[in-house]
């Protein structure tokens, strides 16, 4: 594995007393894709939140990009490029598309990003249509593009995606994950939650198994693919 | 009479917008509804007639001076009282606002002074005749500094980039931070705008209606009407609700009694929130996830 972008050594976090994510440890390289797959309530928001530092009791130790992300506030993480695309979508729902996108580059503060957020728009058609709707008003598919479009804008190092394909049509998630892939070619690491796990090992290197906040199971995603026991474990069946 | 009844409706009116806006600010990048924020009023006022009356400073530095000092008292306020409470405790932080309102009320009247004060027009002159309207200079600049203010403001949350933020924060808050906004940093922008905006609220007012360390908790009860009125959290319906609310007044007060102002305007406020909760320009809070 080449420089690790994310090593996260027994990481644990917690709501209150209890624990989502318990004693979790891996490493993800640069220009990787991981994904996490596992059932309703395994923890994997919980992982992603904790590494965003949106849930914030923890203990372990989360290094990114070489530093210890610790004393990294949420918004010193995003400043870096490590961007979290919740579940969920969570859209600015009475801004515009364009002002959504607008402010996936608040951290990056540059003066003019008109161009910018012309190719952001560039990369889903449907939202370039929609550029003045509110985000409220799009449908769940469109929300998540414009999910993606605003995490694009950021520039972002480590791009934490939370289930992409939930809720949304099967044509709109074959336009998501073609944007996936193309990040993916253009070298940027992503970390990839998805509880549809033959779509998660679809696009992605490797693979974490997680269920009850422990991981469970690392391996690479096209061996999990073949291997029926496993699949046995990661399907449910 | 009428037309002069509705310039003193304007004029009033105008001063509660200012005031509501205030809250509507903080209540909708914060979350907490300030009931100190009547006492940044009060400050506002209460330091323009000190300055002007006691030190006998001019009104052109006399009056940036006042607001200056009510903006750091707002900033205070929040960076010492607010800023490491947990979030979500609504409670908790509604009992500090008010314990924060009575301490700024004590400090007013230890370090000011009881005396009503009664502190000169912002420009002295004959009244404005319009036909045979009269209208003050006072009423001038208050109604003058509602619209530059309001307008200062829309500006300042639809052109520039920490406006944004702070609508975002408004907005969604998660999502806010996964901008990289600091929530933090919106709380304390807010505090910063609605001690500036109070601040000019009360040294406007204090001509016209004098300036008294005893006047915070009133004059933040017909902010707050005009807020809830308007729709808490909406800036249009701060300056709709406190416009209503003056008009209201000044028409009871002028046609009825100027006992039963204080009682119509309540009702209205009741009658709002038993049908319209939300206010008039608010819109219902969604309930889909
Ligand atoms: N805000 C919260 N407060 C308390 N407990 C929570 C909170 N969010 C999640 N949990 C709990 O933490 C555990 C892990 O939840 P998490 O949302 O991380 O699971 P998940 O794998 O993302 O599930 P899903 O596939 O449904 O999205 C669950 O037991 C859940 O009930
Ligand atoms: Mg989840």
């Amino acid at each position: 594995m080449t420089e690790a972008v994310l090593s996260v050594d027994k990481l644990s976090a917690f709501y209150g007393k209890l624990c989502a994510v318990r004693d979790a440890s891996f490493e993800i390289g640069k220009g990787e894709t991981v994904c996490v797959i596992g059932p309703n309530g395994a923890g994997k928001t919980s992982l992603l939140k904790a590494l965003s530092g949106t849930l914030s009791k923890t203990t372990g130790v989360v290094r990114y990009r070489g530093q210890v992300a610790a004393g990294l506030s949420p918004e010193a993480r995003v400043r870096r490029g490590l961007i979290h695309v919740p579940e969920g979508r969570q859209v600015f729902a009475s801004m515009t598309v364009e002002e959504n996108i607008e402010l996936g580059a608040y951290a990056r503060r540059v003066g003019n990003l008109s161009g910018e957020i012309e190719s952001a728009l560039r990369l889903f058609p449907r939202l370039m249509e929609r550029r003045k709707q509110l985000a409220g008003t799009l449908s769940g598919g469109e929300q998540q593009m414009l999910a993606m479009a605003r995490a694009v804008i950021g520039h972002p190092q480590l791009l934490m995606l939370d289930e992409p394909s939930m809720g949304v049509a099967p044509i709109m998630v074959a336009e998501i994950y073609k944007q996936v892939q193309a990040l993916r070619e253009q070298g940027v690491t992503i970390l990839l939650v998805e509880q549809n796990a033959r779509i998660a090992l679809g696009n992605s290197d490797r693979a974490l198994v997680i269920a009850s906040g422990e991981i469970r199971h690392q391996a690479r995603s096209s061996e999990l693919l073949k291997d029926g026991a496993v699949a046995g474990l990661v399907f449910g069946h | 009479m009428f037309q002069q009844v509705v310039i003193s409706g304007i004029t009033v009116g105008a001063i509660y917008a200012l005031i509501a806006i205030g809250f509507t600010i903080v209540f909708s990048t914060v979350r907490v509804v300030n009931f100190a924020h009547g006492e940044f009023v009060m400050v506002g006022g209460l330091l323009y007639a000190w300055l002007t009356i006691v030190q006998q400073i001019p009104l052109a530095l006399a009056i940036p001076l006042a607001i200056a000092a009510c903006v750091v008292v707002a900033w205070l306020s929040y960076e010492l009282c607010l800023a490491g409470m947990n979030k979500d405790n609504h409670i908790a932080q509604v009992m500090v606002t008010l314990g924060l309102g009575v301490t700024i009320k004590g400090l007013a009247q230890v370090f000011i002074g009881k005396d009503t004060q009664f502190p000169p027009s912002f420009s002295s002159g004959s009244p404005l005749m319009l036909g045979s309207m009269s209208i003050s200079q006072q009423s001038i600049w208050i109604v003058g500094s509602l619209a530059v203010l309001l307008g200062l403001l829309w500006a300042v949350m639809q052109k520039t980039r920490i406006g944004k933020g702070m609508r975002a924060v408004a907005i969604n808050h998660y999502a806010a931070v996964l901008m990289g906004i600091s929530p933090k940093r919106a709380a304390i922008i807010a505090f910063v705008f609605a001690g500036l905006i109070g601040g000019a609220a009360g040294a406007l007012l204090s001509p016209v209606a004098s300036a008294h360390y005893d006047n915070g908790m009133f004059l933040g009860i017909k902010g707050f009407a005009a807020a809830i009125l308007g729709g808490l959290g909406h800036p249009i319906g701060a300056l709709v609700g406190g416009l209503i609310l003056g008009l209201v007044e000044s028409l009871t007060a002028g046609y009825l009694s100027s006992a039963y102002k204080d009682a119509v305007s309540l009702v209205l406020l009741l009658a709002i929130l038993l049908f319209r909760p939300q206010g008039l320009l608010g819109r219902a809070l969604p309930n889909k996830l």
